[in-house]
């Protein structure tokens, strides 16, 4: 569940023309994302069969990744690679009760040695899904997604003194399995998802998990730069770095700032912290000195904090970040969803 | 459509233009005919040359005395938009060039039909039935396949003038000679809302049998869906045949609406199927724009709640609680678990405060009897007695009179707990085994047992189940049959009887008494054993009990004079217990029989004050001050 990313030699990318997608967001079925862009990334990194290639972990995939690759197409509005996904996606890391193993290593002899999920991957499916039923109309996604939503409601939640919370998978985190239990991870609440599950699965309040996730994002302000921690435990009512994980603002946590901004959160007050100043590069932070333990150079990295700029000053994004080169799986993901996420909720920033 | 009516104008007016596009086609005679008529020769031949110098292919007419016969395609182009006025202002302008003028036979008959059609739907829909039968014998074409609409409006009039029979054939007539698959769905779709279903299962039955093919079972869900929506809503009703419900329950695709889904989900439950009617209900939440219907998401709760998931059974109905009562009232039942324990879990503060606001919202007796035991048991008495008081008000149980009687007995009022006990013995008549000694009373009774007496029905099936783990006792069956019964899950607990069959003669009996009950109530008494071989007072606790469901049912139902014939068929059998003395009193009320309701309650609350005899006291002493 941990994302090991490897440290790389930083490849520098070749910078393309600005993106073409500007003025368009408005549109309800609108193309959010660059087809010029998204071809660029499905060659880089979707395998003939439909399985999203993390190539900085030993060509692994995992649920997150096929759950990025189907909300890419669906803004891509590419119906034909949306199915490849998905067929991959449910035949291969599908469990029966709907959600997806969260981990499949094709190196290993069993590549799904683990049948645990992760929730961010199971919302980032339910919600492209629901995309993909809202522009093409097959009932078949909107029931996989309600089948999704209804298993992270019931069994992927739970009530504690900040509020409703995400467990971050079915096994591991809560009371019973670890002594600091529950422990949460604050980049798995994926916001501008959730009023989309409440679409296909509106018996459940998740506006509640929505505040949840807000609350823990103001109780884990650690060390001085005040950044959470990739994994935060809520023992005891308060929040604490949990035990046995580094305590860093790590690579899962640096896509808060952008579920956060796409979710519509507008509050200065809990974006700040993600906001980059001119001594803050883009980096993995030690929360309790505030120091980056190692700088992340791909571009990709750099929209996240553009994202919160654009959000807080209307600052444009950078034109450094509208290319169709693409390097690393993880940042160019990032990029690209941030791209989509401007252009629905801030357009004048592209 | 100014524009088209312009074109159509032209076209017929000035047909040369045409002409000139697409020569030896659609020449325009009109001059040269004119000419002739009027004895022009010389205007004659120089229009001839012209025609000709134009269209070298063209072959003049040889009968040159009468007007060019037109195309009417135009007109019929503007008469299947139902543009009738636009039809009549081409014909006009035609006129002028010809005078006396006339379409074809043909169009001038279907002009005559849609004008009276229209007349007719006009007649319809400022409600005067007698101008649209009036219309309808003139003009027999305006009722058949080829105008459902038109035949139905007709139907409806029929209907409006009282003649059943007439309306029913025009749909008997149109199922049998309809041969469009989707003409005959529309047929029956319409007849099952107008003539009701079982009529309309009678119509096809009727010509199925002259014409076994005229009816495929296909177009039969409407009928279903009408008659389970029936037996749904008025217990006792025939349900549609099994096969009949299968082949519609089975035939809900992806596009079904919400509320049929939810429908089913609905008859799903009543049959005991949980697990199917929670996909049906989950699947009618997903299809709803925006948030699920109450009532839908009320059928998640109660699905999931009945396949033992209670976790997110509550989790859901507090997330719905202030979405509807039933949905609050679910929310307070189900949250009772938090409160259970031995010892009691210490809850927190706030969330005692919020179960306790919700409890007074929605007035929830086992809320209030919830909090009065917390609170009996963490020793703080006077807030038990409160609460059970309280609940006392809003319906009684067993569960709560037994706290007010303890909590009083604690409190030091030895003398008015004994009395509370005396007024409630009446009711519950196994409190009087009751003694208030110094300590506080233990009836050394099987924890299921008084659960079900005391109306928790869900903590009963909870006991039940948990010593059931290797196999159920028949006894335990039976009394998991009437936990059943009490959380109207009649099927469920038909099944419980039949297990408990195998039990002593005694137990048998029972278990056989409790089968026909859970048949009566899951609308088959052709199911019930009515073999006399019941104990009678046991016969008259159930057929007790069954009248009080019945009476309670007339009275929400606004049938005053049922009710109180139920009432007074249950007071037969059984004393009155006081919410349906309050429920009497009310029902005669409403019969205008004020000084008799306010007898009842003057009684009610001389024996025990609660907020709702002293509410109906109130009411009777306004309306006297008011005069009526």
């Amino acid at each position: 569940m941990i994302r090991v990313l490897f440290t790389l030699a930083a490849v520098l990318c070749l910078l393309g023309p600005p993106s073409p997608v500007r003025g368009q967001a408005q549109q309800e079925r609108a193309v959010l994302l660059d087809p010029a862009l998204w071809r660029a990334w499905k060659t880089a990194f979707v395998a003939p069969d439909g399985r999203v290639i993390d190539n900085a972990n030993h060509g692994i995939s995992h649920s997150e990744g096929q759950g990025y690759g189907l909300l890419l197409a669906a803004f891509a509005d590419d119906k034909d690679s949306f199915t490849l996904l998905w067929d991959w996606t449910r035949t291969t890391l599908g469990r029966d009760d709907g959600l997806s193993t969260w981990r499949y290593d094709p190196t290993r002899r069993v590549p799904k040695d683990d049948p645990n999920n992760a929730s961010d991957g199971d919302i980032l499916i339910a919600w492209a899904l629901v995309e993909a039923f809202e522009r093409w109309g097959d009932p078949t996604h909107r029931d996989a997604a309600a089948r999704i939503a209804r298993m992270v409601a019931r069994r992927l939640t739970a009530e504690t003194a900040l509020g409703r919370v995400l467990m971050p998978a079915l096994v591991g985190f809560d009371r019973k399995a670890r002594p600091d239990g529950p422990v949460v991870n604050p980049s798995y609440w994926i916001y501008p998802a959730l009023p989309r599950l409440a679409s296909v699965a509106g018996e459940h309040d998740w506006s509640r998990l929505n505040d949840g996730g807000l609350a823990v994002l103001r109780a884990a302000r650690f060390g001085p730069r005040r950044l959470p921690s990739e994994w935060v435990s809520l023992a005891d009512g308060t929040a604490k770095p949990a035990r046995g994980f580094e305590a860093v603002y790590g690579y899962n946590a640096v896509r808060i700032p952008l579920y956060l901004v796409w979710g519509g959160v507008a509050d200065r007050e809990v974006l700040a912290p993600f906001m980059a100043g001119p001594n803050a590069p883009p980096g993995l932070v030690t929360v309790a000195t505030g120091q980056v333990a190692e700088p992340l150079l791909q571009p990709g990295y750099a929209a996240m904090s553009a994202v919160v700029a654009c959000a807080l000053e209307g600052t444009r994004l950078p034109a450094a970040l509208r290319g169709a080169a693409m390097d690393l799986y993880y940042p160019s993901t990032l990029r690209l969803l941030a791209l989509v996420a401007l252009a629905q909720k801030h357009p004048r920033c592209l | 459509m100014p524009v088209t009516r312009l074109i159509t104008l032209l076209f017929l007016v000035a047909g040369s233009l045409t002409a000139q596009a697409e020569p030896a086609v659609g020449v325009d005679e009109t001059a040269l005919r004119w000419y002739a008529r009027h004895g022009y020769s010389e205007r004659l031949d120089a229009e001839m040359r012209r025609l000709r110098t134009l269209y070298p292919e063209w072959e003049p007419p040889t009968d040159l005395s009468s007007p060019q016969s037109f195309d009417e395609t135009p007109l019929w182009a503007l008469f299947a938009g139902d543009d009738i006025e636009a039809v009549d202002a081409a014909i006009q302008a035609r006129r002028r060039i010809e005078p006396g003028f006339r379409p074809s036979d043909d169009l001038a008959a279907k002009l005559q039909h849609r004008r009276a059609r229209r007349t007719m739907l006009q007649a319809a829909a400022a409600g005067r039935p007698q101008d649209v039968l009036a219309l309808a014998a003139k003009i027999p074409e305006l009722v058949g396949c080829h105008d459902l609409e038109g035949s139905w409006t007709i139907a409806a009039a029929w209907r409006a003038k009282g003649d059943e029979g007439r309306a029913h054939a025009i749909f008997g007539d149109l199922l049998e000679t309809c041969q469009k698959p989707q003409d005959r769905r529309s047929v029956v779709d319409t007849a099952v809302p107008t003539l009701g279903w079982r009529a309309t299962a009678a119509l096809i039955a009727k010509v199925r049998q002259r014409q076994p093919s005229a009816v495929p079972a296909s177009v039969e869900a409407p009928v279903t869906r009408g008659g389970v929506a029936e037996a749904l809503a008025v217990p006792g009703t025939a349900a549609p045949d099994p096969a009949a419900i299968e082949a519609w329950l089975s035939g809900l695709g992806s596009s079904a609406p919400a509320d049929e889904v939810a429908l089913a989900g609905w008859w799903c439950r009543a049959a005991g199927h949980h697990a199917r009617s929670l996909v049906l209900f989950e699947a009618a939440a997903t299809r709803s724009s925006g948030r699920p219907d109450p009532k839908t998401v009320e059928g998640i709760v109660l699905a999931l709640e009945a396949l033992g998931r209670r976790g997110e059974a509550l989790a859901i109905a507090s997330d719905n609680a202030d979405r509807s009562e039933p949905l609050g009232r679910l929310a307070v039942d189900l949250g009772s678990v938090r409160f259970a324990g031995k010892p009691r879990p210490r809850l927190d503060d706030r969330e005692i405060a919020a179960y306790a606001a919700a409890t007074t919202r929605w007035r929830s007796a086992p809320g209030a009897e919830t909090l009065g035991w917390y609170a009996y048991d963490f020793g703080q008495t006077e807030a038990a007695r409160r609460w059970f008081e309280t609940g006392l008000g809003w319906r009684s149980s067993r569960g709560l009179a037994l706290g007010h009687v303890l909590a009083t007995a604690r409190l030091g009022a030895k003398a008015e707990a004994q009395r509370l006990l005396a007024a409630y013995a009446s009711e519950f008549p196994d409190l009087t085994a009751v003694k208030l000694g110094d300590t506080a009373v233990a009836v050394a009774r099987d924890p299921a047992g008084v659960a079900l007496a005391a109306r928790d029905y869900r903590g009963c099936l909870r006991h039940i189940d948990a010593r059931s783990s290797r196999g159920i006792k028949p006894s335990d069956a039976i009394m998991k049959g009437w936990c059943l019964v009490g959380l109207e899950r009649p099927a469920e607990a038909a099944a419980a009887f039949e297990a408990g069959m195998g039990g002593s003669p005694t137990l048998r009996e029972e278990a056989s008494y409790g089968r026909s009950i859970a048949a009566l109530r899951a609308g088959r008494p052709d199911l019930a054993d009515r073999t006399g071989t019941i104990a009678p007072q046991r016969r008259r606790e159930i057929d007790g009990a069954l009248l009080g469901e019945e009476a309670a049912a007339a009275y929400r139902a606004g049938q005053w004079g049922r009710t109180l014939a139920l009432l007074d068929q249950r007071a037969g059998l059984l004393p009155e217990s006081r919410d349906l003395s309050l429920l009497r009193g009310w029902t005669l009320d409403h019969l205008g029989r004020h000084e008799a309701a306010e007898a009842i309650f003057k009684a009610l609350d001389r024996s025990l004050s609660t907020p709702e005899s002293q509410q109906a006291m109130a009411a009777m002493a306004s309306r006297r001050e008011r005069g009526n």
